[in-house]
């Protein structure tokens, strides 16, 4: 890494931090009473949590009937949350992995919460696919192995086979990745643990880390690689969720733009959301010092290139449909944004087109309440972008006569919020429970006074 | 028997240089133990690359392999199955799965081997020669046989390079 | 060779017209990726605020000069255009309604006007950021290297989504019914891929001649080999992806384009390409020892070179020919531009200082350590 850091770079950690002040910030939040609204916090996810786990359990034993969906409109509502809660965790592992293989050194203060959101809002997805089987207790039949059903393995020619083994594969990995990032930072628990509970908990879960250079040696070269191989992947799976929509024949899911394009849509909403959340973590922990105001304008700046990205594929969407040619693309398109589902369409045009435009301006990009609302209207358009291409592409196809509407039920809905629920309920029990912040590497971007000077 | 010399230094460049001095002169470099991975030391200690990318790539390879021939084998061996009109080898249909494969062998097995070469494992005891490594403390770890130490020599470079704290320590304490 | 080249052309023209406009095409475009490459690596250095990549900034920014050039090249297909473009025949388009649907994009006028108006921008938007970003060699005040910054952004943007919609003019419209979204990421992904090595060729040659010796360290070079490594991982995705989509699909509207290129010695060369491309480069650079070589760097970017040069012509010769070509007419007039490209080059490059003065990060730069 470069070791020769200009002085007129803004540091990125404010507050002349020294290392032992950076170990009490941040572990300090786990020694303290849980404020007020911590509680106020977690007890909102997990009565959503709990309205979830009701739904769920509702729809289990009810069946999939339960849902809005008809003939015509086989996917919609949990399909939508799916490929939403899959973008949402693309952001983080694009902040621990592709912003490390760039070496911005930015990322160190906010990788490990962003990370924890990748493993939250991954599982937040496959929650989705699982229900909509309709027998979620046969899930494994997804795997191949031989069995007692001929062997009758699985037909890897289908996308959704492909969604199995990536979602599996990038749970896995995230959370792989996640856990060896937080071994260093556990071990730092466990030393400056008073009780000889938390002692003993922490000394299980730091796996004897005793801060070896040979250990740092090995691990270095092992995260280096990790972020080699989690780069490609979190490109992977976005690319193989869109394959879902891309490989088949129906008009408005069929073209070849997609996989760029869903990558560039899951970062855009991951950024906005791993913002919605920094942003009221830095407020309510006090973690201004670390999180600082450009570590925000920076987020925002890779939503203006992501946010480009999608306007482009619009475009491109818009353009194509009609250079095509072909009547029924043509019709499509015309239906999104004239049909009945125009409302949806024009929310998804005006959330994620108009609102990063915002972010040009300085004035608004340091404007931590502007960034916080824009952040949310960035989360409910791409919600929006989802439910449009799934919903507005099958509820008028090739045959008039099988047109329909799709309307989701209150369970759906339910389903839903219970997912937020979950998301938040991890995500509140994480920061207080966990390191929030990746205290080594944070350390090692510190940059000294009077010993900046490239000197080793 | 054994010596340890453990010096302690309050920042990593005071490390990297005396550990470098260490080595100079001669002394036998144990390890070091930072809160964290200090750029440069490697060279100071003279340590050699990590073969850990070689592993990783084996690893891979053997996770493409599986991951290609698997599919081909159900698909187009053991039950062949007419979908869509797609081929029974559908080639460009088993390359997402079969990158995942890639992906997952080759990360899991470089972690696990990782761990495994390191000792950085479930229910172990960290070794400790100083407080507060995970800290702000940079220690570097020497040794020696007892009587071939150069006790003077190691003091006046630890003295050199700012150390705030240095302790002999014997094998068997 | 420029005077060969322009011989080459003319003898082309009166043999071959359609041979002759498709290379002058390939070339044109050629061109214009590795003008555009160069001020996209500077705009991307500026907004994205780094400071390793200074003491090489000189060789993108000389490499803007190219972009003229390819103008010229590109603006001739206004003669060539009947010989090469089925929909720019306004008898074909009437008895063709799938092309008459189209003519509103599609024709000649719409065509040259819109290429003007992209190569304005580039030019024009470019040379300003190209300006503001030498002109720090004459000025004391560091704070000047904040100034390209908003310029490069706006560049980045608007340049991009023309670069995309360039692509579906010049190229895809080869065969006017067939299309594909991702035609412009592809492109784009080529072209970086080609700029790169384009930078890396100069520097190793510049350092072999003594110039960059003690400025340009293998750092520098590690740094855009890695770019090379990702950016030719990113080609074979895009092309995956159009691929297999297609494929997968199976549409025949859409399939006729790969069959087309997966019969016969086309057939061997979408083979060829994907291993210039890709696999060679991919292979090589996995490894730190070759990524920090000179030599192996230089036949990596020699042989991406090469491959984009196939790359082009899988794209454009297949639309109008049955059978590849390839012979003196081709040779020539590549050779012929390249001379032209390089001559440029050089003479951009010899009218400033090597090394840019007076950045704020230069010294980060020279001091990169990877």
């Amino acid at each position: 890494m470069a070791n020769h850091v200009e002085s007129i770079r803004e540091p990125l950690v404010h507050g002349n931090k020294n290392l032992k002040t950076i170990t009490n910030d941040v572990l300090g939040i786990m020694d303290k009473k849980p404020t007020r609204l911590w509680w106020i916090g977690f007890l909102l996810a997990l009565s959503a949590l709990t309205l979830g786990i009701v739904a769920v359990s509702y729809q289990i034993m009810t069946g999939i009937g339960t849902w809005g969906l008809n003939k015509t409109v086989g996917w919609a509502f949990d399909i939508t949350n799916f490929v939403f809660w899959v973008g949402i965790g693309h952001a983080g592992t694009l902040i621990s992995a592709i912003l490390f293989l760039f070496r911005q050194k930015w990322r160190t203060s906010i990788n490990r919460s962003a990370e924890a959101m990748t493993i939250f809002a991954v599982m937040c997805a496959g929650m989705f696919p699982i229900i909509h089987m309709g027998r979620p207790w046969m899930a494994y039949w997804m795997f191949p192995y031989p069995n007692t059903r001929g062997p009758l393995w699985i037909n890897f020619r289908s996308p959704l086979a492909w969604d199995v083994f990536a979602i599996s594969t990038y749970l896995i990995i995230s959370a792989v990745f996640w856990y060896i990032g937080m071994i260093p930072d556990l071990a730092t628990v466990r030393d400056r643990a008073k009780t000889r509970v938390k002692k003993a908990i922490f000394g299980f879960l730091s796996f004897g880390w005793s801060g070896s250079f040979k250990t740092w040696h090995r691990y270095e070269t092992v995260y280096g690689l990790l972020a080699g191989l989690a780069a490609p992947l979190v490109v992977s799976v976005h690319t193989i969720v869109s394959f879902d929509f891309a490989t088949s024949a129906i008009p408005g899911w069929h073209t070849t733009t997609f996989p760029p394009y869903f990558v560039a849509g899951a970062v855009f909403s991951g950024f906005a959301m791993v913002l919605t959340l920094l942003l009221i973590a830095r407020k309510t922990l006090r973690l201004e010092d670390y999180i600082t105001v450009k570590h925000i304008e920076n987020m925002t700046k890779v939503i203006i290139l992501t946010g480009g990205i999608v306007t482009l594929s619009y475009a491109t969407e818009f353009f194509m449909a009609w250079y095509s040619g072909n009547g029924y693309e043509q019709f499509v398109f015309l239906n999104r944004a004239m049909g009945p589902f125009a409302w949806a369409y024009w929310i998804m045009v005006g959330c994620n087109l108009i609102t990063p435009q915002f972010f040009w301006f300085k004035k608004i990009r340091t404007n931590m309440l502007m960034v916080f609302i824009l952040t949310i209207f960035i989360n409910i358009g791409m919600w929006f972008e989802r439910f449009v291409i799934i919903v507005t592409s099958l509820h008028r196809d090739f045959l008039p006569s099988s047109w329909a509407m799709y309307k989701p039920s209150y369970v759906e809905i339910a389903t839903l919020i219970g997912s937020f629920g979950l998301f938040f309920t991890l995500f509140m029990l994480f920061i207080r429970y966990m390191p929030i912040i990746s205290i080594g590497e944070v350390k090692s971007v510190l940059q000294f006074k009077g010993r900046s000077g490239g000197k080793k | 028997m054994k010596k340890y010399f453990v010096v302690s230094f309050d920042n990593e460049y005071d490390l990297v240089d005396a550990t470098q001095d260490f080595r100079d002169n001669g002394f036998n470099i144990l390890d070091a133990f930072t809160p964290y991975a200090v750029h440069g030391l490697d060279k100071a200690m003279g340590l050699k690359p990590s073969r850990l990318g070689k592993i990783c790539f084996g690893f891979a390879l053997i996770g493409l392999t599986i991951g290609l021939y698997g599919q081909y084998w159900i698909s187009a061996v053991n039950w062949p199955i007419n979908i869509g009109g797609k081929p029974w080898n559908s080639m460009p249909g088993f390359l997402p799965i079969a990158f995942e494969t890639t992906v997952l062998f080759a990360g899991l097995g470089t972690v696990f081997t990782l761990l495994w070469r390191t000792g950085v494992l479930p229910g172990r005891q960290p070794i400790s020669f100083a407080p507060d490594v995970t800290d702000d403390r940079f220690v570097v770890v020497l040794t020696e046989e007892l009587s071939s130490f150069k006790s003077k020599k190691a003091e006046a470079i630890s003295m050199s390079h700012h150390a705030v704290e240095w302790h002999e320590k014997l094998e068997s304490e | 060779m420029m005077v060969l080249g322009v011989l080459a052309f003319f003898l082309g023209l009166y043999l071959d017209p359609t041979r002759t406009w498709s290379n002058v095409l390939l070339s044109g475009y050629f061109l214009t990726g590795i003008g555009f490459c160069g001020i996209m690596m500077v705009a991307i250095h500026y907004v994205s605020n780094a400071g390793w990549d200074v003491a090489i900034r000189r060789v993108p920014e000389a490499m803007y000069s190219v972009l003229p050039i390819g103008f010229g090249v590109m603006a001739l297909l206004y003669f060539g255009m009947h010989d090469i473009y089925e929909w720019s025949h306004a008898d074909v388009v009437a008895e063709d309604p799938i092309l008459s649907g189209k003519s509103a994009w599609l024709n000649p006028t719409g065509f040259m006007f819109r290429m003007a108006i992209y190569f304005v921008f580039w030019i024009w938007v470019g040379g300003k950021i190209i300006t503001k970003s030498q002109a720090m060699d004459l000025g004391e005040n560091p704070a000047q290297t904040s100034s390209p910054t908003g310029l490069s952004a706006f560049w980045l943007y608007i340049g991009g989504i023309m670069f995309v919609f360039s692509s579906f003019d010049w190229i895809m419209s080869l065969e006017p019914h067939w299309y594909s979204t991702i035609f412009g990421l592809y492109n784009f992904s080529g072209m970086f891929t080609s700029g790169l090595a384009f930078i890396m060729i100069v520097l190793i040659l510049l350092r072999r001649n003594g110039l960059f010796k003690e400025t340009v360290k293998i750092d520098h070079l590690y740094e855009l080999a890695r770019y090379l490594f990702g950016f030719t991982t990113f080609w074979v995705y895009i092309w995956f992806s159009q691929h297999m989509l297609i494929w997968y699909a199976n549409i025949p509207e859409e399939t006729v384009y790969y069959i087309k290129r997966h019969v016969g010695v086309f057939g061997s060369l979408t083979v060829v390409n994907i291993l210039l491309n890709w696999f060679v480069p991919f292979s090589i650079l996995l490894f730190r020892k070759t990524k920090r070589n000179e030599k192996s760097l230089l036949i990596v970017a020699s042989l991406v070179l090469v491959g984009r040069w196939v790359d082009l012509y899988m794209m454009i010769f297949p639309s109008n020919f049955e059978t590849p070509v390839f012979g003196i007419i081709e040779i020539i007039i590549f050779v012929g531009s390249l001379s032209a490209m390089v001559w440029v080059f050089i003479k951009a490059f010899n009218r400033k200082n090597p090394i840019p003065q007076n950045d704020p990060y230069l010294s980060e730069s020279l001091h990169l350590h990877t």
